[in-house]
């Protein structure tokens, strides 16, 4: 009985890896197809690969100031994310203050709306402030959402050190601040990371605000891959190179932390 | 340098009144244990004068100078927590310097005085490893040497023996006080425990319902309670109280009337309800009758070597008596002949508990 349910959850999983990582594997071969390989009716598994998608698109194509972008960007976003969020987090985890619950709530409810809602008044207002088309203002936009994470996933990790140590740290000669910089910081690290990552991921694979924002110059990777849709056809081996490269720092990334991330993610959800 | 609370108040933002006009002072080098059942304020008194938590109203002083909005590490005073609150990504080495780090002390000086701390409470073989490799007690020691390491004038100690089993809570509190001897730095402990505050206070501050019941050295809290209650939490077992009334010579309580021989307070000089108290090692129980015993019954028999602890009844009223020799022949339902010896007892006021003189 419990072999035979064994068996079934290792089918299950197994047939969800399967279909998870089909696709990818099949971008991947595509990347590496010429014109005819990639457009061909009948799916070949085997054939003669070629770097000639990649040379294409990053080199010809100039697609490789957009990687740059897409870096600056979701660094941007990041970094400001935390900036913000992580000390916001801190004081929602250890201070009592009027109606906090209420405002931690606040920031849950920034990500109620649906994105198409916010991003036209947002062009309207970026317009007026000279900064559609900078990175400036996908990064702002990218922080609107990537902010709430931080606050919402940080004050789970600060929750689970004890106040004492805080307040060990302050009889020890720190400042409040000086507790939360020295020493509470360097123990929630671990959780610094796995939301970093998580707003990164956020950040790079977004499309709505990147591409109202900043179509032209600031464009990032994911908003380029619609530029290879011609009226010629679409370029499926560098849409799928552009997407090869797209993957690898989130594969990277992901990697590095995981542990982390999936503590994070649930402590979000079981302790809100 | 008086270390005083003035009329501290601390009420809660969910509306709990943890310390209720507290007042306390004392004075520099003392072992000052704060005493009192859970939820007494004791913990909130503690971290009032560590500055981890603001008074309500009123004011915190040392040596005249108001401190209450001192910043703690401003304060000249370490703690050490019932969970210890090391660090865990340092070494206990790293622990037990961090202090002096903070206070940008030179190295070797660090150095030395680490060593030194170490030494004295007998951690220096641990100094490599990490909070988590360390057994509860070396934890508890580590914290200790944290909080003295820097010489701070004031050691705030929150129930910091409760997670050491009994053994090792009896050796540590023999550590304490050596260590509070040697070092000559006023310490504060905060404890639910009377043996434990019996044995380290030079005075013990003895609180209910956030006020201080009673503020004296363990053998005036132990020999001349101030009120019903310190009598009633004080002792192993406390003391008994029997609440009944003086009737001419005799004190009733129900059944159970005791002849007063000698000295009677003056307040219950025309008699009335009153309330009595007496140690369970001061009760005299014989098996056959005296002049002036009483008869009770014998419920139970306790031995908890090298005593034997009874539990007596007579009527409603119950008593509890320490013996070091158990009378031949008296087990459980045997009648035996109390006595009451008139300088073991202690009269409380009916209404209040207020001990009368």
């Amino acid at each position: 009985m419990s072999r035979g349910w064994r068996g079934a959850g290792i089918a299950v999983v197994l047939a969800a890896i399967v279909i998870g990582l089909l696709p990818y594997l099949w971008m991947f071969l595509t990347s590496f197809k010429s014109r005819l390989d990639a457009l061909s009716d009948t799916p070949h598994w085997i054939f003669s690969p070629t770097i000639q998608p990649y040379s294409e698109v990053f080199l010809h194509k100039e697609y490789l100031p957009l990687v740059w972008n897409s870096v600056i960007i979701a660094c941007g976003s990041t970094l400001l994310s935390l900036v913000l969020g992580v000390p916001a987090a801190y004081a929602f985890a250890r201070l009592s203050f009027k109606r906090k619950e209420d405002l931690f709530f606040f920031f849950l409810t920034t990500r109620m709306a649906p994105a198409i809602s916010i991003v036209v008044p947002m062009f309207v207002l970026f317009n007026r402030l000279g900064l559609v088309d900078t990175r400036f203002a996908v990064i702002l936009a990218h922080s609107t959402f990537n902010l709430s994470l931080v606050v919402w996933m940080m004050r789970g990790f600060f929750a689970d050190i004890p106040p004492e140590i805080d307040e060990a740290a302050m009889l020890d000669g720190h400042t409040r601040a000086g507790a939360f910089v020295r020493v509470v910081l360097p123990l929630a690290a671990p959780g610094v990371a796995a939301t970093a990552v998580l707003c990164f991921i956020l950040s790079w694979n977004e499309f709505l605000y990147a591409f109202i924002l900043a179509a032209f110059e600031s464009r990032t990777l994911t908003v380029g891959i619609p530029g290879l849709v011609t009226p010629h056809g679409t370029l499926w081996g560098q849409v799928a190179a552009v997407a090869v490269v797209a993957t690898v720092p989130i594969l990277v990334f992901t990697a590095l932390v995981q542990k982390h991330l999936v503590r994070g993610l649930t402590f979000g959800a079981v302790k809100g | 340098m008086t270390i005083a609370y003035r009329n501290v108040t601390k009420t809660f933002p969910d509306g709990t009144t943890a310390l209720n006009r507290f007042d306390l002072s004392f004075e520099p080098g003392e072992f000052v244990v704060l005493l009192g059942p859970s939820g007494c304020g004791k913990s909130t008194a503690c971290r009032i004068l560590a500055g981890l938590e603001a008074p309500t109203s009123g004011t915190v002083e040392i040596g005249g100078v108001d401190i209450t909005h001192t910043p703690p590490r401003a304060r000249d005073m370490s703690m050490v927590f019932q969970s210890y609150a090391l660090y865990p990504h340092k070494t206990v080495f790293e622990n037990i310097a961090y202090p002096l780090r903070v206070r940008k002390t030179a190295k070797s000086e660090i150095d030395r005085a680490v060593k030194e701390m170490a030494e004295m409470l007998h951690i220096d073989r641990l100094l490599e490893r990490r909070p988590r490799q360390l057994s509860g007690g070396e934890a508890q020691r580590v914290a200790v040497a944290r909080a003295l390491v820097w010489r701070p004038q004031i050691c705030l100690m929150d129930e910091p023996l409760s997670n050491l089993d009994a053994l090792l809570r009896l050796k540590t509190r023999i550590e304490l006080k050596r260590i509070h001897a040697e070092l000559q730095k006023t310490f504060v402990f905060v404890t639910h425990d009377q043996e434990e505050a019996l044995s380290l206070g030079t005075r013990i501050a003895v609180l209910n319902r956030g006020a201080i019941v009673q503020f004296a050295t363990p053998h005036e809290i132990y020999h001349q309670p101030a009120t019903r209650f310190v009598a009633e939490f004080i002792g192993k077992p406390a003391a008994n109280t029997i609440e009944g009334s003086i009737d001419g010579d005799v004190f009733r309580a129900g059944e159970l009337a005791i002849p007063l021989a000698g000295h009677r307070p003056a307040a219950l000089a025309a008699g009335g309800p009153v309330v009595l108290g007496i140690r369970p090692e001061s009760v005299e129980v014989h098996a056959e009758p005296q002049p002036g015993t009483v008869a009770m019954t014998v419920q139970v028999v306790d031995v908890v070597p090298p005593d034997t602890i009874l539990s007596l009844i007579c009527g409603k009223a119950t008593l509890l008596a320490r013996l070091q020799v158990l009378p031949a022949g008296v087990r459980a339902s045997s009648v035996v002949h109390v006595r009451f010896p008139d300088a073991a007892v202690v009269w409380f006021a009916h209404e209040g508990g207020k001990r009368l003189d």
